[in-house]
């Protein structure tokens, strides 16, 4: 029925996906779509900017993640925000961002590339869409994060 | 007054008195710039009685720091015969007598009589034009604050209403993928209803902000060949056509018109589309064209979608141009969230054209519409 639901918790080996997404509806509509193409990384979840700037920049955490997925709409530092903050680090700005947003907007699109996202995907709101999704991100990770590998980890 | 019988010309002192009673301030001065002349007008403007004002410099009129311009306008025009204002006349300040400014209209002639040489100046208060222009400014970015400030509005509340909708369709999905099989038949459907809900709450949001957004961007105004944009339109409605096994013809050569090509794509694939929704033939049957012949419009270049549909009762001519408007229930025809017309109608009406239909219900509909190129009022 509903064996795993979830994604493995990041534990501190290894790669992992940090996901920074305030709906528990959308992060579990993320969760169930990795699992539905068989995509089953490791997952730190942060649920607003702040609490992701502040895992990321904590001088002790060496393992960056291979991979952020951002909602731009977050409560208090907006996503918008922490993709700049990420981009101009210099430690981080090299590890891949895709953005998730429900914004059809030209301008949000044009920002987050301008100032580096990797991609820049659509939320929908069905399962079976985001499934499709899930497969661009799970292409994204086995390509660029798995195949390049260590490339990833300075 | 009586003119002298030869010439029909006035004696000196009527000439006086016109000079003297225009509406407009007349003031007269030498290549110094020594006032020689100081109608009545002049006096209301300016302040000065034509007594204590003849014989001053005409500077005494000219606000600070604009004297030195003056006296090189003049200078430079007996230099170089350059007319920067001689001949022309412009917006510029002058001063009255408790020097306070005001913005005047000055238009100068030059003029030269048995050697003499001298230049009139003939002067209009447009303070009331100043601050009218004023006032249209604020208005103008008044109404743009407006427009800016509901667009971010429908934008924010369109996210914030979005996300609960967003969150009754994913666990409604959630449900069904854990527990469908414990529901039975009735169970289900009703899971199903509330997921279709939820996407048509997201629909209604989505077209919302789609349509106060038309109030928001500019249009494009460029010379569009209407034949290729129907072709274009025609290419990304292919699989729907197929599936419908509907055909669209077009009957006329069309012509190039100034427009937005994105809007008036987007004006043909909701036509097209309802002609083809709201049809019972098997095989449905879409022409397009236009005319100079219409009736409602003669001489004019109107363009036409004509389906074999189900037709639109009279009496609902123009309740179809209404926001979320159906006539039908909710599933029937294909469904849809009843805002084509109305998108249609907002974009006909950014091109300063009009839409309207004929109908003979069981045979079809005609939509008639007139794009009368961009005009800058919208």
């Amino acid at each position: 029925m509903n064996a795993t639901k979830s994604l493995e918790q990041y534990n501190g080996e290894g790669h992992y996906v940090l996901i920074v997404e305030d709906s528990p509806v959308d992060f579990e509509i993320i969760s169930r779509s990795f699992l539905r193409v068989e995509f089953k990384p490791a997952v730190y979840h942060c649920t607003d900017g702040d609490e992701a700037l502040e895992f990321l920049m904590l001088p002790h955490s060496k393992k960056q993640p291979s991979l952020i997925l951002l909602d731009l709409n977050l409560p208090g530092t907006d996503g918008r925000h922490v993709l700049k903050s990420i981009k101009s680090d210099k430690n981080l700005h090299h590890v891949p961002v895709i953005i998730l947003s429900t914004s059809n907007n030209e301008s949000d699109i044009e920002f987050c590339f301008e100032y580096g996202a990797d991609k820049y995907l659509k939320k929908p709101i069905s399962l079976d869409e985001f499934a499709n999704t899930a497969k661009v991100i799970k292409n994204f990770w086995e390509d660029q994060i798995i195949r390049h590998g260590s490339a990833y980890s300075a | 007054m009586s003119y002298s019988q030869s010439n029909q010309s006035f004696n000196e002192k009527q000439l006086r008195s016109i000079l003297d009673n225009t509406v407009e301030g007349i003031v007269v001065i030498d290549s110094k710039g020594t006032i020689l002349s100081f109608n009545r007008a002049c006096e209301r403007l300016f302040g000065h009685s034509t007594d204590e004002i003849l014989g001053k410099n005409v500077n005494v009129l000219v606000p600070f720091p604009h004297h030195a311009h003056h006296d090189g306008y003049i200078t430079n025009y007996l230099n170089t015969r350059e007319a920067k204002i001689i001949g022309i006349g412009r917006e510029v300040f002058g001063k009255r007598k408790d020097n306070s400014q005001f913005p005047m209209w000055l238009s100068i002639s030059e003029v030269i009589e048995d050697g003499a040489h001298f230049f009139v100046g003939m002067i209009r208060d447009i303070t009331e034009q100043k601050r009218h222009e004023g006032e249209v400014k604020k208005y103008t970015a008044a109404l743009e604050r407006s427009n800016s400030e509901l667009d971010d509005f429908v934008n924010i509340v369109s996210h914030d209403l979005k996300e609960p909708v967003r969150g009754i369709y994913g666990y409604s999905q959630f449900l069904q993928e854990d527990y469908g099989m414990l529901l039975d038949e009735d169970g289900s459907n009703k899971l199903q209803c509330l997921m279709r809900l939820s996407e048509r709450m997201e629909h209604l949001i989505d077209k919302l902000l789609y349509f106060s957004r038309l109030n928001k961007t500019e249009l494009s105004h460029t010379n569009m060949d209407i034949n290729k944009v129907i072709d274009e339109v025609l290419v990304m409605m292919e699989p729907f056509l197929l599936e419908q096994k509907a055909s669209v013809v077009i009957e006329t050569e069309l012509p190039v018109v100034m427009c937005d090509q994105a809007r008036v794509d987007e004006i043909f694939r909701n036509l097209i589309a309802n002609g083809i929704k709201y049809n019972d033939n098997i095989e449905k049957i879409i022409c397009i064209g236009v005319t100079t012949e219409n009736k409602t419009k003669p001489g004019q270049q109107v363009f036409y979608v004509k389906d074999n549909g189900i037709g639109i009762p009279e009496k609902h001519y123009e309740s179809v141009f209404k926001m979320f408007k159906r006539l039908h229930s909710r599933e029937a025809y294909g469904g849809g969230t009843g805002s084509g017309l109305t998108i249609v109608k907002k974009i006909i009406g950014q091109h300063n054209g009009d839409i309207w239909l004929e109908s003979k219900l069981g045979e079809g509909t005609v939509f008639y519409f007139t794009l009368e190129g961009n005009n800058e009022r919208d």
